[in-house]
């Protein structure tokens, strides 16, 4: 089953740093060859908004996460889900 | 051409309906500025939004796009990037091809525009902005019809 992560893009996460949390999945994909496994998606509202920094959404699940965290979050949480 | 934006929510949640209703209903090219905006179309309508992540900037969130609408943007920044960029273009970088900004894309539909409905509801900060993009739209000889929400 493929896995989905979306990212919000909306007035608050952007301020939070949305951008670079895009920019480091993007490339995270690009450099695991993961764009069968894995659909990265962008959300204008994911409905937890927090100024604590980026709303993510891991199969339909929320997380906050800094834009720092972000290849962490990725490699630990996100790959474990690609491969089980 | 017409152009319609909505830009919202209205201030009394029970006009929602009304208000997308009217949008809906308005015949011409159709855009979203503001993500709970697009949510409550979304709900409304079944629609999803499909977000183009590559077009996004370090200063603007990406642009979308959903069933019977044009262009779906984020609100305040991207409206705000609108009116300050108005009379400048973002530079393309030769041999780069890349996707327009939110911005550029929503300044591109509105400057093809006869007239434009401009459906707004809450928000000082989004009035404001509203009040100067229509101030920029009649001074290119547009019809410009406001409703408050």
């Amino acid at each position: 089953m493929s896995v989905s992560l979306k990212v919000c893009v909306g007035s608050s996460c952007h301020l939070q740093g949305s951008e670079k949390v895009v920019e480091c999945f993007q490339e995270l994909i690009r450099t695991q060859n993961l764009d069968v496994e894995l659909e990265l998606k962008g959300s204008f509202c994911l409905g937890t908004c927090s100024n604590q920094g980026v709303v993510v959404s891991l199969n339909g699940e929320n997380e906050v996460i800094q834009p720092a965290r972000a290849e962490a979050f990725f490699l630990s949480k996100v790959m474990t889900m690609v491969n089980s | 051409m017409d152009v319609i934006l909505l830009t919202g929510p209205p201030e009394d949640s029970s006009r929602d309906e009304e208000w997308l209703i009217r949008f809906l209903g308005l015949p011409g090219k159709r855009i979203v500025a503001g993500g709970t905006t697009a949510s409550l179309l979304s709900r409304y309508t079944g629609g999803e939004v499909v977000i183009r992540l590559d077009s996004q900037r370090p200063e603007i969130p990406p642009w979308g796009r959903m069933a019977g609408v044009e262009l779906v943007t984020e609100g305040v920044i991207t409206l705000e990037a609108v009116v300050n960029g108005w009379n400048k273009k973002e530079e393309s970088v030769k041999g780069c091809e890349r996707e327009p900004s939110a911005a550029d894309k929503m300044s591109d539909l509105l400057k093809q525009a006869d007239t434009v409905f401009l459906l707004t509801g809450l928000g000082p900060r989004r009035r404001e902005l509203i009040v100067r993009l229509s101030r920029l739209l009649r001074s290119e000889g547009k019809k410009v019809i406001i409703n408050r929400f």
